[in-house]
């Protein structure tokens, strides 16, 4: 039999061969050195320490054997970030954003610090529904160098970008988990802690028995965590969709319909459904993005525009009181503020295209083609250049127009995935004509914006 | 079968009865032809996967059934490949790729996709000219063969093919025709027991009664 001390360095060596061979892999796009590298260095602090110890440091045994444990199932985890499973276009333009906003910067002078020190943005498929998800590393900084989130989306939804519009909330958690972010994201949405069953624990408890009594018993307990996970959620939402733009409702009202369709479910880890629906709808409008667009622009565009706005707004507004619950100014002051956060960082807030921009691209769909707004000209080319989440709100306008109407037999029948895979083949596209340009240029030119 | 020139794909692509892109540059437009770029999918016969190729295995169109479907799906791996990363071609090898072009043919064209020179010249073929027909939207599935004698390796993004477009007489499909396009997002592996043109007829029967639901 062995120690725990011969067991726990056993192990060691056990992670490292696991680490190599984790090599057999492509873990994401960008290639799997920075993660080896920090998952290496994580292990020789680890086999280091537990080198020192004596079969009687029970206490420091049990430590490693954890960090050990958690670095085993990162690498295990990570090992199955195929990116034959999620679409790697639309995850690499992401994590590209929430690396960016997730880097220490010196807030001052708005600027990033270079260091080796930024956060690693891992993304996986797994199965179920309710696989949207960001998970959180190990807080020992002693033993890491770069925090390694990972960001789990559902494998049956390979191909459906529309909905991974969804993980703009994911990266506010992951953002959350960072202390000098998480400060500065807190104090934007302070005004959502003014919703009145939200200001303290007894608040809620009331508001709780009010809306269901059987549950009260149930979450008085720990009525004050659910408190904070319902404020945090509300929060991430709020971001999801200054972050991400109009898909991100979309994706919301769609995902969390299939599992609770009235949204009036009470659940201690989220917000009842409608209240989130109401705050989105009120920071939508406060945005401008309810606005009718210009007569100049075709009527397609405006008819897919009216009908998207509609489809977005249509639940039961007074379900649980949800229309006095949820203010309205509360809502928009915690946006404003979210909005200018976002954009002190750098832009890294969604950008509305031109209404001229959202007929062209939408006009590439209904044509069945890739939203990436090309026109030839005399023989010079030109590209819209629409960002990543542009395309996604796209894709969201043309499902309320008559796609299906011209789709081949075969088809007809699903519409959206066709829209879906349009808008990643966009996706794709676009990191190509960037590409192209950056290297003709030499460097990004007129892109100073986050958009990626 | 008159070829475009030039000046005619750029009409084409101007007016938008002929769509190819993304074009990142107007020297993707050649005399009378258009340069095709390697996508992001590579598709090559798996080590350990079905050791011949059986017409049988594609007669089967009812819903998955177990053995059938494993013939498909092991028979290729599938890779997807981001830019910047490489497709290594041994000699011998036949990789599908797809372009990164996605293109519209109108009712009046055909395409004809072959190698570029430069690359042919090194080996690298397309295994086949192949046929673009008219009303074919989608990416075209190129299949790339190392026809040298020493590995190839690609990148997603260079072009590797052209496309000629040629006029077609008497143009107009049948309706029905029409509506067996599919819209094409990836390589497809094509299918070699068409049932529709009485393939079936001459591919002796699979005993597979008892494994169906
Ligand atoms: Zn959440």
């Amino acid at each position: 039999m062995l120690s725990p001390r011969e067991f726990l360095l056993q192990e060691c060596r056990n992670v490292e061969e696991l680490l190599r061979d984790a090599l057999r892999y492509d873990y994401g796009p960008t290639g799997s050195r920075f993660f080896f590298e920090e998952c290496y260095s994580r292990l020789q602090a680890i086999t280091g320490f537990a080198k020192t110890l004596t079969d009687f440091n029970r206490k420091e045994i049990r430590f490693y054997a954890r960090e050990l444990s958690h670095l085993s199932r990162l690498i295990a985890q990570i090992e199955r970030s195929h990116i034959g499973e999620f679409p790697w276009a639309f995850g690499e333009s992401l994590k590209k954003l929430a690396e960016r906003l997730c880097a220490d910067r010196d807030l001052d002078k708005g600027t990033q610090i270079k260091k080796a020190g930024h956060p690693l943005f891992f993304i996986m498929a797994e199965g179920g529904l309710s696989a949207f998800e960001a998970r959180k590393d190990s807080n020992r900084t002693r033993l890491c160098k770069r925090q390694v989130f990972t960001i789990v989306v559902p494998r049956s939804l390979k191909h459906h970008v529309l909905l991974h519009a969804v993980l703009g909330h994911e990266v506010c958690h992951a953002a959350l988990w960072r202390s000098k972010l998480h400060e500065q994201l807190n104090v934007a949405g302070v005004s959502l802690g003014k919703i009145t069953p939200l200001t303290n624990s007894q608040e809620l408890l009331k508001w709780i028995g009010k809306a269901c009594p059987k549950l009260e018993a149930q979450f008085k307990p720990t009525i004050e965590d659910v408190r904070r996970r319902w404020l945090q959620e509300l929060l991430c939402d709020l971001f999801g969709l200054v972050f991400m733009g109009p898909a991100y409702f979309a994706a919301v009202r769609t995902m969390l319909g299939l599992s609770d369709p009235t949204g009036e479910h009470i659940d201690p880890s989220h917000p009842p459904h409608v209240w989130r629906y109401q705050m989105l709808e009120y920071a939508y409008r406060d945005l401008g993005w309810d606005n009718s667009l210009p007569k100049s622009v075709n009527n397609d565009t405006q008819v897919a525009a009216l009908r998207f706005n509609t489809a977005l707004f249509d639940y039961n507004h007074s379900a649980m009181c949800t229309d006095t619950v949820i203010r309205r100014d509360l809502v928009v002051s915690a946006t404003k503020k979210l909005s200018k956060l976002l954009e002190d960082f750098g832009g890294f807030g969604y950008d509305k295209p031109e209404a001229k921009t959202l007929e062209h691209l939408l006009s590439d769909i209904q044509a069945l083609r890739p939203p990436i707004g090309q026109t030839v000209k005399t023989g010079k080319i030109k590209f819209l250049r629409p960002d990543f989440r542009q395309i996604l709100h796209v894709g969201w306008l043309a499902c309320h127009t008559k796609v299906d109407k011209i789709l081949p037999q075969d088809s007809k029948h699903d519409a959206f995935t066709t829209i879906n895979r349009l808008c990643e083949q966009a996706i794709i596209q676009e990191r190509a004509i960037r590409k192209s340009r950056i290297r003709r240029s030499g460097k990004k030119k007129g892109r100073d914006r986050a958009g990626a | 079968m008159p070829a475009l020139s030039r000046k005619a794909i750029l009409k084409r692509l101007d007016d938008k009865s002929l769509y190819v892109g993304p074009l990142l540059t107007s020297k993707q437009i050649g005399d009378a032809s258009i340069d095709l770029r390697v996508g992001n999918i590579a598709l090559i016969a798996r080590a350990r996967g079905i050791s011949h190729v059986d017409p049988r295995a594609y007669l089967e169109d009812q819903g998955p059934v177990h053995a059938y479907e494993r013939i498909r799906r092991q028979k290729l791996e599938r890779h997807d490949v981001p830019f910047g990363e490489p497709i290594l071609i041994h000699p011998g090898q036949l990789t599908l790729v797809p372009t990164l072009e996605w293109v519209e043919m109108p009712d009046k064209l055909m395409g004809q996709v072959t190698a570029r020179s430069s690359w042919a010249r090194e080996g690298l073929n397309i295994a086949t000219a192949t046929l673009i027909n008219p009303g074919y939207r989608g990416i075209i599935t190129l299949e790339l063969s190392n026809l040298g004698q020493i590995p190839i390796q690609v990148y997603p993004g260079m072009c590797v093919a052209q496309i000629s477009f040629h006029t077609v007489e008497y143009p107009g499909f049948s309706r029905e025709q029409a509506s067996q396009f599919q819209l094409s997002f990836e390589p497809q592996p094509g299918n070699i027991a068409d049932k529709k043109k009485r393939d079936d007829a001459f591919i002796p029967q699979v005993k597979r009664v008892k494994s169906r639901r």
